[in-house]
């Protein structure tokens, strides 16, 4: 039972005899500027330079 | 986990994980098997290699495999991960951009905190104009884009006018300035040349503001935002105020007066031990700990995009950013080595924030911009800029080192004494950007 525990928690199905995980095709984003903005909120985005420095 | 070996940084622990390049700021999100994928072509598979390891293991057919694998491999390569060969850490080479000028010492005001007060005593009271306008030349021949005009108050420099006149239009005008003394001939003066106008805003009522700043100088500098606005400068108007230990329960309420005043973006400012605030160091800056701004900064941060104007605290917490501006093309987010800063008596130092006897670069009185910028200090503190992250030990290991930088130098010196440290803030840096990307792996998994 344990060993049927630990196939479910690595996405592992069985048919009949045979284990094969289960296959979950690739997944890979970039993220732009106004992404990072629209999502993290614009304090976490950019600075604009020069630096700010005032007297 | 991702093969070090390259110096690849990896970050979470879900299904999704988010991939760090080892040089540059640039970072991607990643599902297992793209991670895994990854991890097979840097350890030297071919594409069909790993295709074919794929097949062997979930037993799914070739084609699928192999265009799965091309998919990341194509965007890896678009996203400079890689091919690993080409790994290489960009540097920064002086290139003459922008001036920053202290223009004059005169100041109708005493602010406690002012960095260019006090230890400019004994020094000229002005940059001479004709001084003045042959830097701008120089720098507009050099291919120069920007000129940031401070002080003092420039607007008390006796040829002020024509120095504005004179570096537009092909140079970007960044107007410092405490307000007081803007009328409307001044703020049309400044619409007509296209000038950025910062005013110094360090309360958001007079008994917080005219404490530092001094009696009656909130009204004066509220009717003279009203005046820049009326001229129409809006989007180009910003507030800056420092957080001080006077202003820091106030800072909240700043954000609420920009947007009653239709200013869209407020800069929220480190307190320097430099010039007058050294000697005022008692009433502005004792007792204000780190958490103190720390409480601050978790409110800018999480207040969102709520309102019409935008918070900005990424200088106080000197380079937390998750994304480097457009305008910095080698990936490098600090200015350093694309500006001089010029004191009233003609000293050159590579930022306003480092404006010390070690960081004294020349003089403008003794050589030429395109000297001064293909200097051996000012190479020097641009190998600095670069190679902090990979020096300091504390950064060599961290994720977040092509994101920060190590952050600030200025604000390293100021805490620690010296640029080859971070800055008191590391920390607290390094949570806000794990709560940064675990919001965004927590996007990726539910989507």
């Amino acid at each position: 039972m344990n060993k049927d525990k630990a196939k479910q928690d690595k996405g592992i199905t069985e048919t009949g005899d045979s284990a094969v995980p289960e296959y979950i095709p690739p997944k890979i984003k970039t993220y732009t500027s106004d992404e990072i903005l629209e999502q993290i909120g614009p304090a976490m985005a950019c600075s604009p330079t020069p630096c700010p420095t005032a007297p | 986990m991702i093969d070090n070996s390259m110096g690849y940084l990896e970050y979470g622990s879900g299904t999704n994980r988010v991939i760090l390049h080892p040089l540059s700021s640039w970072w991607l999100v990643m599902n297992q098997t793209g991670g895994a994928i990854l991890r097979a072509l840097l350890q030297g598979a071919t594409p069909e290699q790993v295709a074919s390891d794929i097949r062997g293991k979930y037993g799914i057919a070739f084609d699928t495999a192999i265009k799965d694998v091309f998919q990341v491999l194509d965007t890896l390569i678009a996203s400079k991960f890689l091919p690993s060969t080409a790994l290489t850490l960009q540097e920064r080479a002086p290139e003459p951009r922008s001036l920053f000028l202290h223009l004059t010492r005169r100041c109708n005001l005493s602010c406690l905190h002012c960095y260019a007060g006090d230890s400019s005593r004994g020094t000229p009271m002005d940059l001479p104009s004709g001084m003045v306008l042959g830097l701008l030349d120089k720098l507009k021949a050099l291919g120069g884009r920007a000129v940031t005009l401070s002080g003092g108050e420039p607007l008390l420099h006796p040829e002020i006018k024509s120095i504005i006149a004179h570096a537009g239009p092909e140079l970007e005008i960044r107007f410092l300035t405490n307000g007081t003394l803007m009328n409307r001939d001044w703020a049309d003066f400044l619409a007509d040349h296209g000038a950025k106008v910062q005013v110094s805003i360090d309360g958001s009522c007079p008994a917080v503001h005219d404490a530092i700043r001094g009696p009656g100088s909130f009204e004066k500098a509220i009717r003279g935002i009203e005046m820049l606005q009326e001229a129409g400068l809006s989007e180009r108007i910003n507030l800056a105020a420092t957080v001080m230990r006077q202003s820091l329960h106030d800072l909240p309420e700043i954000m609420g007066l920009a947007e009653r005043l239709g200013v869209p973006l407020v800069r929220f400012l480190p307190l320097r031990k430099r010039g007058t605030a050294v000697r005022c160091w008692e009433e502005i800056g004792a007792g204000l700990g780190r958490e103190d701004s720390e409480r601050f900064y978790d409110y800018a941060i999480h207040r969102g995009q709520d309102g019409a104007t935008r918070p900005e605290v990424s200088c106080g917490l000197s380079g937390f950013m998750l994304a480097m501006p457009e305008e910095t093309d080698d990936d490098i987010w600090c200015p350093v080595g694309r500006q001089l800063v010029v004191d009233v008596d003609g000293s050159v130092y590579p930022c306003a924030a480092m404006m010390t006897p070690d960081f004294r670069m020349g003089s403008v009185y003794e050589q030429g911009l395109e000297e001064l910028f293909h200097s051996v200090p000012m190479s020097d503190i641009c190998a600095a800029l670069t190679k902090r992250r990979l020096v300091i030990e504390r950064c060599a290991s961290c994720p977040w080192r092509n994101l920060c930088q190590s952050g600030c130098m200025a604000l390293a010196l100021e805490h620690k004494g010296t640029i080859w440290d971070t800055d008191d803030f590391c920390d607290y840096r390094q949570k806000l950007y794990e709560e940064a990307f675990d919001r965004i792996l927590a996007l990726e998994d539910e989507g």
